[in-house]
């Protein structure tokens, strides 16, 4: 449940009044343990849970002395005096010894940004182990004062294999999380904050803190960069719209009629289409691709445009004619996406009760009344969430987009900044980076708005949907 | 029990992770040198270059360490086409290979990015000496207003040419663009020149035009610090208007790549066209000895015949600047581009040489590719001080041409228009 603002404050405060009247009222080996960690437990028979306590601020000092300290100094310097990250310059100079130039290496903003996060979680988790340590030894104090005996470090060993073993489970994969998701993801968070792109790609160049101008850019300050913007999250909308309920609604309708009684041989239906998963999907996708190469000959065309001419005798110019490209990529992806969703719809279209439609059909409902009274809403409520999380996928669907078409056509007229006509924010995104101009700045920006959409619609839908709203009634 | 196994789950997950994230592939080991000699080094350099050089280079490194006794030398291989080789060095520099090959007009990012040593010393004054001059200018950029050299010239043959095939067109055809698609509409055949999708062969026909020119001022560490173009005044206009009337010709197949070039040319849909040294094997293939080149032809611009004038680039060889071995990287480069190199190189792949020995020797004189390469060589713009955001809007340029069923109906201020657009993405 959310606290509110104020209890929030109200429990700070207490926790505050704890911290600091635990001081005071504290004896000397309480008082001791908020500077030396783990004096309180040495003191009072917890000696080896004590020395662990010692070690951690030893190890947290001597990281912060040898290592960190450095990098979070060099952090904070640009980013108070808006200036650049790191101040040394890499230089070469002309070694006549070894007859080669050499490099005198400088700062590399890139790493005080990912070392400065790495050391300000560093510091997070040091203060809240701080904290209960300190916690533990004004616990520990009152143990002693009541006269029993304080837990040993044999039970505090067993306790972690039974009691707490939530803690000793999670804390591998939660160190794993922190390490490969938190930090770098945090990291890539400040580069939308500096002007980090190819001119000033390190380790060679420093790059300097610019604070909301990249935002600014893209969000009006430069039309030709927002218009594009604009145009470039338009076709992404439409797109993430169109593939999820085409293929939503494509596979529920497909395992309808694979579940009509009069159809036989099921299971071979079901079989061939799910077949189709099992080809990889970046593999059916280039061959689609391939396939939908248009030429400016019908030889040198694909087999699917040239089908196309021969039988209805119109070119069919994808990758050429921007409405074409968008149409033939929400097509394909059906073809490659309806199987998944008739496979979902096919087990919950099993687990509707029977009765529902008995009774229906006894009330004289056909089967379109069925369909919009009992299938649909049922499948509604079930698949809700899941139409979400593809919504939200299809936002960032980059395989489809980047291997069918990769973005082309470009269009000079309306997009700027290397986004082509069927480019996604997330395929932008891509070539923004790994493109010429390693715009890593804008690239950053992007994924920030793109995360900022995929959130507020994700939680508008899901409060909306009848997942969540008729929670109670439908079962 | 079941505690264990979950501990040891979530043990496992965290290696997993651990162990996408070590481990390195791409390379492959050739230690060529085994015995080790007393009082030697011993090196071990990393040399990327493409799929097509691999077996050459390791030959050419083979001799070096042969050449070398006194030390021992393991070499590593990466496949990068010189195309790219850029992107990836520049994904991490400082692990990136010793020694590698790349288009010479990626040099000026490179050289931002640090991840080119300079040349200097008694090496430089080698190059400069034994070098054609475009070649030694491709690797040239000026810093702080001095000239500084920053690779090693290796191939002088990036650019496009004319391939046709000689019994449906006469080499007079060949002179002129206009005579050329006139005799392959009668023909019912195509061009093929990729004036579409791609800026590198449309950029000719604006070439054709000297007046027509981008400029770009670099700041001293090589920042693009004002980009000028003048595509969108009245003679940029005139070419539009010739690229419309070719588009709507009917013989010019401009939405191709290499794949559809060889496509048509194996099905007889295509009698000529325009691409470059890459393509020569699979073309010879198909046209045999009916296949013969030439220089790029003459077009119809603003009512006059001018003559195409297309990009000159070059493939070089550069030396990591984070190279740990940069003394050894710096000797092998220099190894890998000397003469009897750059002869083995045009003997086996038929690639064009920038020593001026070698150019000048009978055997590339007489080889008939090499010789329109190099003749184009003389008036060609070499490959350098491009604008980094020049490439995609000219990709897009003639898309109104392809896409609509007749080039000829586009209007002059849409042309008008594109061209505005174009040099407004482009300046700075």
């Amino acid at each position: 449940m959310p606290m509110d603002l104020g209890s929030f404050f109200k429990r700070l405060g207490r926790k505050c009044g704890d911290f600091f009247g635990g001081f005071a009222r504290g004896d000397l080996a309480t008082k001791g343990s908020y500077l030396v960690m783990g004096f309180g437990h040495i003191r009072r028979g917890q000696a080896a849970r004590g020395l662990m306590y010692l070690l951690v601020e030893i190890a947290f000092i001597a990281y912060l002395a040898l290592f960190g300290g450095q990098y979070l100094g060099k952090f904070f310097y640009g980013f108070f005096t808006g200036g650049s990250v790191g101040t040394v310059e890499t230089h070469d100079f002309w070694n006549d010894a070894t007859g080669v130039y050499e490099k005198i290496p400088g700062d590399n903003s890139f790493k005080i940004i990912l070392y400065g996060v790495l050391t300000i979680c560093i510091i997070v988790f040091f203060a809240i182990i701080y904290l209960s340590s300190v916690r533990e030894s004004r616990e520990l104090e009152r143990t002693v004062l009541a006269g029993k005996k304080p837990q040993g470090f044999r039970q505090d060993l067993r306790d972690l294999g039974d009691k707490k073993f939530h803690l000793t489970m999670l804390a591998l994969p939660m160190l794993g999380l922190f390490l490969f998701t938190v930090v770098p993801l945090l990291t890539m968070i400040l580069i939308a904050f500096t002007n980090y792109d190819a001119s000033t790609e390190v380790p060679q160049h420093l790059f300097r803190w610019v604070g909301f101008a990249n935002f600014g850019d893209i969000l009006g300050g430069n039309a030709a960069m927002s218009g594009t913007f604009l145009r470039v999250l338009g076709w992404t909308l439409v797109w993430a719209f169109f593939a999820t309920f085409t293929n939503y609604f494509g596979g529920m309708i497909l395992a309808l009629l694979i579940n009509q009684k009069v159809v036989k041989h099921k299971k071979l239906f079901r079989t061939i289409f799910v077949a189709t998963i099992a080809v990889p999907q970046f593999v059916s996708l280039l061959i689609m691709s391939k396939m939908l190469t248009y030429g400016d000959s019908l030889e040198m065309s694909g087999i699917i445009v040239q089908m196309v001419s021969r039988i209805f005798g119109a070119e069919l110019k994808f990758g050429v004619g921007i409405t074409v490209t968008r149409v033939c990529i929400i097509l394909v992806n059906m073809w490659i996406g309806v199987p998944y969703s008739m496979l979902i719809c096919s087990g919950i279209l099993m687990n509707i009760p029977a009765e529902l439609y008995e009774s229906s059909r006894i009330d004289g409902a056909g089967p379109v009344a069925t369909f919009f009274y009992i299938t649909l809403p049922y499948m509604l409520f079930v698949t809700g969430p899941y139409l979400i999380t593809q919504f939200i996928g299809n936002i960032n669907n980059f395989n489809v987009i980047y291997l069918l078409s990769g973005g082309a056509p470009g269009d000079l007229l309306r997009y700027t900044d290397g986004a082509k006509s069927t480019d996604l924010l997330i395929t932008w995104l891509y070539k923004l980076s790994l493109g010429v101009d390693r715009n890593y700045k804008l690239a950053s920006v992007i994924g920030i708005l793109v995360f900022l959409i995929s959130a507020t619609m994700s939680l508008l839908v899901y409060n909306k949907s009848s997942a969540v709203q008729k929670e109670d009634e439908f079962q | 029990m079941r505690k264990r196994i979950a501990l040891a789950l979530s043990v496992l997950m965290l290696a997993a992770l651990l162990a996408a994230c070590g481990g390195k592939s791409g390379t492959q080991s050739d230690s060529s040198q085994t015995a080790q000699t007393s009082g030697g080094q011993s090196y071990t350099l990393t040399v990327w270059c493409s799929e097509e050089d691999q077996a050459m280079t390791k030959e050419m490194c083979n001799a070096y360490a042969a050449a070398h006794p006194e030390n021992t030398y393991k070499f590593l291989y990466g496949v990068q086409g010189e195309n790219d080789a850029a992107d990836k060095v520049l994904n991490d520099p400082e692990s990136g290979p010793d020694v590698f090959a790349f288009a010479s007009d990626q040099i000026n990012k490179l050289i931002q990015a640090g991840a080119l040593a300079r040349v200097g010393g008694e090496i430089l004054t080698d190059l400069q000496n034994v070098n054609s001059e475009g070649s030694v200018d491709a690797c040239t950029v000026t810093i702080d207003g001095e000239n500084r050299v920053y690779a090693y010239p290796c191939t002088g043959d990036n650019t496009y040419f004319l391939y046709y095939d000689s019994t449906k067109l006469s080499a007079d055809d060949v002179k002129s663009l206009d005579k050329m698609l006139e005799s392959a509409k009668k023909q019912d055949k195509l061009v093929a020149f990729r004036l579409y999708d791609d800026g590198w062969y449309l950029s000719s026909f604006f070439f054709a035009d000297p007046e027509l020119k981008y400029s770009v001022t670099y700041s001293d560490d090589l920042t693009e610090k004002s980009v000028e173009i003048n595509y969108d005044n009245a003679k940029g206009l005139e070419v539009m208007k010739a690229l419309r009337g070719y588009f709507a010709s009917g013989a010019l197949s401009a939405n191709v790549d290499d794949s559809k070039v060889i496509a048509g040319v194996q099905n007889g849909s295509i009698i000529a066209a325009v691409t470059g040294t890459w393509m020569r094997s699979s073309i010879q293939n198909v046209w045999g000895s009916n296949m013969a080149v030439a220089v790029l032809p003459t077009a119809t611009i603003g009512g006059k015949q001018v003559q195409l004038n297309g990009y000159f680039g070059y493939k070089l060889l550069g030396v990591n600047g984070y190279s740990q071995n940069k003394g050894e990287a710096h000797k092998l480069a220099q190894w890998l581009t000397n003469e009897a190199n750059q002869t083995k190189r045009f003997e086996t792949r038929g690639l064009g040489p920038t020593n001026k020995a070698v150019m000048a020797s009978d055997a590339v004189k007489n080889d008939a590719v090499i010789s329109v390469v190099l003749q184009q060589a003389e008036y060609f713009r070499t490959q350098k001080g491009v604008p980094g955001s020049y490439w995609t809007p000219m990709a897009s340029l003639t898309k109104q041409f392809v896409e609509s069923e007749d080039p000829a109906t586009v209007s002059d201020a849409t042309l008008q228009e594109l061209l505005d657009a174009l040099c407004k993405q482009i300046r700075k």
